[in-house]
């Protein structure tokens, strides 16, 4: 594994920040479009996540070598905000959100392959999604 | 600093071609622009292109779905243009729909669209 | 006495390296692991693992005893072959499992010794510089597929069988793990070509065809699994986007069941095609398939569906602004 980038959140335009480090690093490593785009869209989402709730976080962007040589993307996105009391519950969403509010976290599940997150109320909250190469 | 959104006039239509990747501040006053604008020019219909955006998570797709709405209310109606297939899926995957607002591929559909529709007052 | 003594803590010491080998990934390092194994608990001082190549050479991978020199040295040497190591493991050679090859009755190309020692005339007991040793290392089948060489014994003294039993017991390991990567290998090769004619036949197998200007049909046949659904959803949308498309009619006569992962593909993909301003009709919903779509809360608002495929391009024709007409003239 070889840490490539890493973001601190502290300004809306960090969230784009962060998205075109994700971006770029997808697209070097030859990730399909659909996926750039995916890795992308989740980024924002949890980078925001980290925004909105804790102010201020930090996303660190690396590369891994799975079993077989497969290359995978890995983004952890770590914030010592309020953290999330119930995270079942913040994972559950409904397909008819038309709004799109609280999608960040089950959305950004879906965009995935790997998706755990850790959240301790009062100490904070870590997001660590992974996209392997097709 | 983004530098604004620029919105065009063309009879009485607005349109609003997004160029850059805009961050969640930016979304919110263009939001506002497009509305202001409505009331100023009395536009019935506003085209949103978004051809060149590569990506559009839940904030933006939720303030354009928001402003569909709000321009509604306020007699125009809204069609987005121009956005990528992948952006599409990968919308769609994320559990965004966007049923509130028209959609067309570019923008000259979406000068159709708007022009097949019943007009109003 | 101390014979049997020395065994003991050999076998054991051999046990131990032969339970870590099960871990290694690597075949050249399985090998590397063997020769410094033999080198350390035995007592041959050089040992040299060469496998066999599909091209019937031995290439040379593992090496004990040796300094960075040899090893080159040995790297650069011209592979044995096959052919001419069959002629050397002749059975008169045989000591225990392995042949002990002494320097007056063979004249090998392999490895070369450093010590220069006097043939000692009529001597029985002693092991020359020039003797070689190998213990083969066999596949299930009884076929060579590696050698382990061993030289430069510390006792000076030429081989016997009870002395050779540890080592042979632990070639038979190092053979087994060598075979079990082998299987691995042929394994994961054999998975990427299926995979990648996998690819293939997915690609032909979801064509979307323009049957008029703007209204595209994709007719699916057989039964759809969620890879297959992913990849017509992608096409489908590119398609869309290429041809701007206004009506995109989803054929799914030949599809007698689709289970809710592959159903939720489908919502998703008149989804994302409106958002391409293009709208999606359905055709040829069945009674299961219809029984699947409701229970997954499916709206009828958000598809247009129509019995069959040519209902559905009369409607689509008609969202263009077209229709089928009878010509006059018969």
């Amino acid at each position: 594994m070889s840490v490539l980038r890493e973001i601190i959140i502290s300004t809306e335009h960090d969230i784009v920040l962060c998205r075109r480090a994700c971006r770029e690093i997808a697209k070097e490593y030859h990730f399909t479009l659909v996926d750039q785009t995916r890795i992308t869209t989740a980024a924002s989402e949890l980078a925001r996540n980290i925004f909105e709730y804790a102010s201020t976080g930090r996303v660190t962007i690396s590369i891994l070598n799975g079993e077989k040589d497969e290359i995978g993307l890995q983004a952890v996105f770590s914030d010592k905000g309020p953290g999330i009391p119930d995270i079942e519950a913040a994972m559950r969403e409904g397909w008819t959100s038309h709004r799109g509010m609280g999608l960040g976290l089950p959305g950004s599940r879906k965009l995935v392959d790997d998706f755990t997150i850790e959240s301790t109320p009062g100490k904070g909250t870590t997001v660590t999604i992974v996209k392997w190469r097709k | 600093m983004e530098s604004r959104v620029p919105i065009l006039k063309i009879r009485n239509i607005l349109i609003v071609p997004i160029q850059v990747d805009l961050d969640d501040n930016s979304a919110a006053r263009l939001q506002h622009d497009i509305l202001e604008r409505i009331e100023a020019t009395g536009a019935s219909g506003v085209i949103i292109d978004i051809s060149v955006l590569d990506m559009v998570d839940s904030y933006l797709g939720r303030m354009l779905g928001d402003t569909a709405i709000m321009a509604t209310m306020m007699d125009a109606e809204v069609v987005l243009t121009g956005m990528q297939p992948q952006v599409a899926l990968t919308l769609v995957e994320l559990g965004l729909k966007l049923d509130t607002i028209h959609t067309a591929l570019d923008m000259e559909s979406g000068i159709d669209l708007l022009d097949s529709m019943p007009s109003k007052g | 006495m101390a014979e049997t003594i020395l065994n003991r803590r050999q076998i054991s010491d051999l046990i131990a390296i032969s339970a870590g080998m099960l871990r290694l990934k690597s075949i050249e390092g399985v090998c590397q692991t063997t020769a410094e194994a033999v080198v350390k608990h035995s007592v041959f001082a050089r040992c040299v693992v060469s496998l066999l190549e599909p091209d019937d050479t031995f290439v040379r991978l593992g090496f004990g005893g040796l300094n960075a020199k040899d090893v080159t040295v040995l790297r650069d040497m011209p592979r044995s072959t096959l052919e001419s190591m069959q002629e050397q493991l002749a059975k008169k050679f045989l000591v225990g499992r392995s042949y002990y090859l002494p320097h007056d009755e063979v004249s090998m190309t392999g490895l070369k010794s450093t010590k220069k020692g006097k043939p000692k005339p009529g001597n029985q007991v002693h092991w020359h510089p020039d003797d070689f040793l190998f213990i083969p290392l066999y596949n299930p089948d009884n076929q060579i597929i590696g050698l382990i060489s061993v030289d430069d014994p510390t006792d000076g003294l030429k081989p016997t069988e009870d002395k050779l039993l540890p080592l042979e017991l632990f070639a038979t390991q190092t053979a087994a793990v060598l075979e079990n990567l082998r299987n691995l290998e042929r394994q994961q090769e054999m998975y990427e070509r299926l995979r990648d004619q996998q690819m293939v036949v997915l690609e032909l197998s979801t064509p979307v065809i323009q049957v008029w200007d703007k209204v595209l049909v994709l007719p699916l046949i057989g039964s759809v699994d969620s890879a297959r659904a992913q990849q017509i959803m992608e096409n489908v949308l590119v398609r869309i986007s290429e041809t701007g498309s206004v009506v995109i009619i989803i054929d799914i006569t030949g599809v007698p069941v689709i289970d809710t992962l592959v159903a939720s593909h489908l919502i998703k993909t008149v989804s994302a095609a409106r958002l391409l301003g293009a709208k999606t009709i359905i055709t040829g919903i069945n009674p299961e398939v219809a029984q699947t779509l409701v229970h997954l809360g499916v709206e009828l608002s958000e598809i247009s569906t129509k019995s069959n495929l040519a209902r559905g391009i009369s409607a689509a024709l008609e969202m263009t602004g077209k229709k089928i007409v009878e010509s006059a003239d018969k």
